[in-house]
C-alpha cells in the first residue's frame, strides 16, 4: 500500500513546474492593467458622447419644435393674407374693383376696336 | 468520491453492538471478521438522485412557467416602472383645393392646464394666488379673468383645463412669464403665482379661409376626428394611424443606450378636392350677398365642370366657421346644398322638354296655343302673369316658362295621361332625380320622385313643371349639366384624389357615364335655353353675359314650408350653363324664401348666376365661341 502512495506522489511530482518560471512577469501585468484602463476609458468616453448626443438630440428637437411652430405661425400669417376675401378687401382699398365682363379683341379686325359680340366696353374702374 | 467498493467504507461493527465509531477512527480500522453487509448503498443512492431529479424537474418547470409561459406578464410588471410607453399621434392629411391651396390644415397646439393645489396659499405662499394668476393670464388666453380665477381656486382640484388649443406662440408667453416669476421667487421678493400651469400638447385643426367651402369640409370634433362633411366622410383616410413608442426611461428622461421599440405612426393621406378656391369664393360672396338682400332663409349656388362631372364650387349662405363651431348656429352647420331636398320649379321643365324633343313628339318650332287657364283634373292650371291667348312656339313655352304650354307639349308623349306619366317618370330617373347624387357625402338627400302610379290627379300635372318632387341643388346643377354635356350625365364629384406620403396624387375612381338623351335633342335643348336668357321675351335676362352665349333657365316655385308641411312662401332658382354653344361650366343657383323685393328666380338668382359664371369663365380661361346665337322664334302669329 505505501509503496503505491509514493509511486502516484512521484509521478504527480512530475507534473509540478520545478523552479521559478523564466519568463518576465511585468510585461503581463502591463498588459493586462492597459487592457482594463482603456476598457475602462473607452467605456467612460462611449457613455460621455453618448449623454452629449443625447443633450444634443433633446436641443436639437426643442429646435424643431420651435421651428416648426414659426414656421406654421407665419404659414397662417400667409394664409389671412392670401384667403380671398383678404384680398378683395385689400384690393378695394387700393381703388380695384371686380373687373366685370371680359372684352375680347379680333386679331382679324384693325387693332384697338372690341369684338361684336361685347356690346359695351368694360366698366370703367372706379364706378 | 464516495466509492462502495472501497473496503474501508465498511462498518466494522453491528450497529447493535455499540456506538459508531468516530471518523477519525474508522480509516486505519480493519475489519477483524467477516464481512457483513449492513445496507446496500445503491438504493439510498436511487432515491437521492430520485429526489434530486424531482426537485430539478420542480426548477425546470417553475423556469419554462417564468420564462415561457407567464414571461409576458413578469416583462409587463418589470417594465412597468421602467417602460415608458407613449402614443405617436398621427398627423391629420390636409384638405386642399384643386390647385393644392390648404382648405384644412393641421397645426401644433396646446392645451393650458392648470394645478391649483399649487396655487393655495400654503403652496404659493401668496394670498390670492389664483387672483393674480388668473389677472396675468387673462388678457394672454383671451378669456374673462373672473372666470379663471374660479377655476384655478377650485379646492382639492389637482387639474383645470383654462384654454383649449391655444397656439405655441401663446404658451411661449406663458412661459416667459413664469420664467420671470420663478426668477423673483428665487430672489424671494415674491411669490411664484404661475408655478402650476403646464401645457399638454394637442393638435388643432385649421379652416385658413374660414367659412370658406365650410359646408362642404365640414368640422373636426373635440377628440380630432371628423364631426360633418367630408372631415367625417374621409376621416379613415384623413387621420391616419396612431404609431406607439416604448423606452426604458429614468427620471422621465429616456435612457439613451437602452432599446427602444417603436412603432411609427402613419399619417394621413392629403386629399385633393375638385373645388377651385377662388370661383367658391365668389359663389359665396354673391349667394351670401343675396341672401342678405332678399331676406331670404338660405341659398346655395352649385358650380360644376359640365365635361368632367368635376363640382367647382358649393356654396351655402348662411355658413359657419369651422374654426368656431361653438359660435356657429347649429341649424347651419350642414351643408345645406347636399341636405335640403326642395321643389325645384321652372328649371325642371327642361327635362319635360328634353323627353318631349327625344321622344320626337315636338320640335322647338312647335306651334303651342296658351290659353290664359287650363282645366286638368281637379284644377285650374294658370301661368304665373295673367295673360291672353299666347301662340307660342316650344322653344317660346320654355323661354316664357309657361306652365300650360309644358303640360300641353308632355300630354303629347304618349297616348293617354297615364302613359305619359311613365315616359316623363323614365327621363326624370335617367336624369338623376330621386337618385344618391353618387357623392356619398353624409346626411345628403336622394329627393323625392315618387312612383307615377303614387302621382295623385293633379301632382301628374304639376310634376311636369317641377311641383310635386323634389331634390337638391347638386341634383338640379347635374341635370343642366347633363345637357350641356351632350346628353351625357357624368356623376358629380368633389374628391380629385388623395396623395399619400410619397407625395403621389392617386386619383379618385371615374365617375359614372350615362347617356340620358341624343346628342342632338341636347344640342337642341341649349339653344332653346338660349332664348331664355338671349330673347327679349325670356325670362332670364339678368343672366346675360357680354360676349358670351349663355343658357339657362329661371325658376319660381311654391316653396313647402319645412314648419307646416304646406306650401308658403317660394324658392327662386336659376339653372344655366356657358358658353351655350361649347358649354364647360354649369352654375345652379337657389334661393329659399325670399322676403324682401322681387322672389322671382330671374330677378333674385340670375345675377348671381351672372357674377358666379362671369367669374367662373374668367377664372378657367374660357374663350367665347364668337358664332353667333341662332335665335329661335319665340312665338308665331296664328293662322299661319
Amino acid at each position: 500500500m505505501k509503496r503505491t502512495v509514493r509511486g502516484r506522489a512521484a509521478r504527480l511530482a512530475h507534473l509540478l513546474p520545478n523552479g521559478t518560471s523564466t519568463a518576465a512577469r511585468t510585461p503581463f501585468v502591463l498588459l493586462v492593467v492597459l487592457l482594463l484602463g482603456g476598457g475602462l476609458i473607452t467605456l467612460l468616453l462611449l457613455n460621455a458622447s453618448l449623454n452629449q448626443g443625447s443633450f444634443q438630440l433633446n436641443k436639437l428637437r426643442k429646435q424643431t419644435t420651435g421651428l416648426t411652430d414659426e414656421e406654421q405661425a407665419l404659414q397662417q400669417d400667409i394664409d389671412g393674407y392670401s384667403a380671398p376675401d383678404a384680398l378683395e378687401r385689400r384690393a378695394r382699398e387700393l381703388g380695384m374693383v371686380p373687373g366685370g365682363s371680359p372684352v375680347f379683341l379680333d386679331p382679324n379686325r384693325t387693332a384697338g376696336t372690341a369684338s361684336g359680340h361685347s356690346r359695351k366696353p368694360a366698366q370703367t374702374p372706379g364706378r | 468520491m464516495t466509492d462502495p467498493q472501497q473496503p474501508h467504507r465498511r462498518n466494522p461493527r453491528p450497529p447493535a453492538a455499540g456506538a459508531r465509531p468516530c471518523p477519525g477512527t474508522r480509516h486505519p480500522a480493519k475489519p477483524r471478521q467477516g464481512f457483513i453487509r449492513l445496507g446496500s448503498p445503491r438504493p439510498r443512492l436511487r432515491m437521492i438522485s430520485l429526489a434530486l431529479t424531482l426537485v430539478m424537474l420542480a426548477f425546470v418547470v417553475r423556469l419554462l412557467q417564468v420564462q415561457a409561459v407567464d414571461a409576458e406578464a413578469y416583462a409587463a410588471k418589470a417594465g412597468h416602472g421602467r417602460l415608458a410607453t407613449h402614443t405617436l399621434a398621427a398627423e391629420r392629411g390636409e384638405i386642399t383645393d384643386r390647385r393644392g391651396i390648404a382648405l384644412a390644415t393641421t397645426v401644433d397646439a396646446y392645451d393650458i392646464i392648470a394645478d391649483p393645489f399649487l396655487l393655495t396659499p400654503e403652496q404659493s405662499g401668496a394670498k390670492d394666488a389664483p387672483q393674480q394668476a388668473a389677472a396675468l393670464l387673462a388678457p394672454i388666453l383671451d378669456k374673462d379673468a373672473g372666470q379663471l380665477e374660479e377655476k384655478l381656486s377650485v379646492p382639492g382640484s389637482r387639474y383645470a383645463l383654462l384654454a383649449r388649443r391655444q397656439s405655441p406662440q401663446v404658451w411661449n408667453q406663458i412661459k416667459d412669464l413664469q420664467r420671470t416669476f420663478a426668477g423673483k421667487a428665487a430672489d424671494g421678493s415674491e411669490a411664484n403665482v404661475l408655478a402650476g400651469i403646464v401645457q399638454e400638447s394637442h393638435s388643432k385643426r385649421v379652416y385658413p379661409n374660414k367659412d370658406l367651402a365650410a359646408g362642404i369640409l365640414g368640422f373636426v370634433n373635440a377628440e380630432g376626428r371628423g364631426g360633418g362633411g367630408l372631415e367625417a366622410q374621409l376621416d379613415k383616410k384623413l387621420s391616419g394611424r396612431d404609431g406607439k413608442i416604448t423606452y426604458a426611461q429614468s427620471a422621465g428622461r429616456q435612457v439613451p443606450t437602452s432599446a427602444t421599440r417603436e412603432f411609427p405612426a402613419v399619417p394621413g393621406s392629403d386629399v385633393e378636392l375638385t373645388i377651385d378656391r377662388d370661383i367658391q369664393w365668389a359663389a359665396q360672396e354673391a349667394i351670401s350677398r343675396q341672401v342678405q338682400e332678399s331676406a331670404a332663409d338660405r341659398g346655395y349656388v352649385i358650380a360644376q365642370d359640365t365635361r368632367t362631372g368635376e363640382i367647382l364650387a358649393m356654396a351655402n349662405a348662411p355658413g359657419f366657421d369651422p374654426n368656431d363651431i361653438s359660435a356657429a348656429d347649429s341649424g347651419s352647420l350642414g351643408n345645406p346644398a347636399l341636405q335640403d331636398a326642395f321643389e325645384p320649379g321652372s328649371t325642371s321643365k327642361v327635362m319635360s322638354m328634353a323627353a318631349v324633343l327625344e321622344e320626337g313628339k315636338a320640335t322647338p318650332e312647335t306651334h303651342v296655343t296658351v290659353p290664359n287657364r287650363l282645366h286638368r283634373a281637379d284644377r285650374l292650371f294658370a301661368d304665373d302673369v295673367d295673360h291672353d291667348t299666347w301662340y307660342l312656339t316650344l322653344n317660346g313655352v320654355l323661354a316664357k316658362s309657361s306652365n300650360i304650354g309644358t303640360i300641353l307639349a308632355v300630354e303629347q308623349l304618349g297616348r293617354t295621361q297615364r302613359q305619359a306619366d311613365d315616359v316623363l317618370h323614365s327621363y326624370l330617373r335617367k336624369f338623376g332625380i330621386g337618385k344618391p347624387t353618387g357623392l356619398g357625402f353624409p346626411g345628403e338627400t336622394p329627393g323625392i320622385l315618387a312612383h307615377p302610379r303614387d302621382w295623385s290627379s293633379s301632382q301628374r300635372f304639376t310634376v311636369r313643371f317641377g311641383q310635386g318632387l323634389s331634390l337638391n341643388a347638386v341634383q338640379a346643377a347635374s341635370v343642366y349639366s347633363t345637357i350641356a354635356n351632350g346628353g351625357v350625365r357624368v356623376a358629380p364629384t368633389l374628391v380629385r384624389g388623395t396623395r399619400g406620403a410619397g407625395g403621389k396624387l392617386v386619383p379618385a375612381p371615374e365617375p359614372e357615364r350615362t347617356r340620358v338623351v341624343g346628342a342632338k335633342t341636347a344640342k337642341t335643348l341649349a339653344t332653346m335655353l338660349e332664348s331664355v336668357v338671349d330673347d327679349e321675351a325670356g325670362t332670364g335676362s339678368k343672366a346675360r353675359i357680354p360676349g358670351y352665349r349663355v343658357a339657362g333657365k329661371t325658376g319660381t316655385s311654391n316653396r313647402v314650408d319645412p314648419d307646416t308641411g304646406r306650401y308658403k312662401g317660394y324658392t327662386a332658382s336659376f339653372a344655366g350653363f356657358a358658353p351655350a354653344d361649347k358649354p364647360r361650366i354649369a352654375v345652379y343657383c337657389a334661393v329659399q324664401n325670399p322676403t324682401r323685393g322681387s322672389y322671382f328666380g330671374g330677378q333674385v338668382c340670375g345675377p348671381v348666376f351672372k357674377e358666379v359664371m362671369e367669374f367662373s369663365l374668367k377664372t378657367l380661361q374660357v374663350p367665347p365661341t364668337g358664332r353667333p346665337p341662332a335665335r329661335l322664334p319665340v312665338t308665331f302669329r296664328p293662322g299661319e
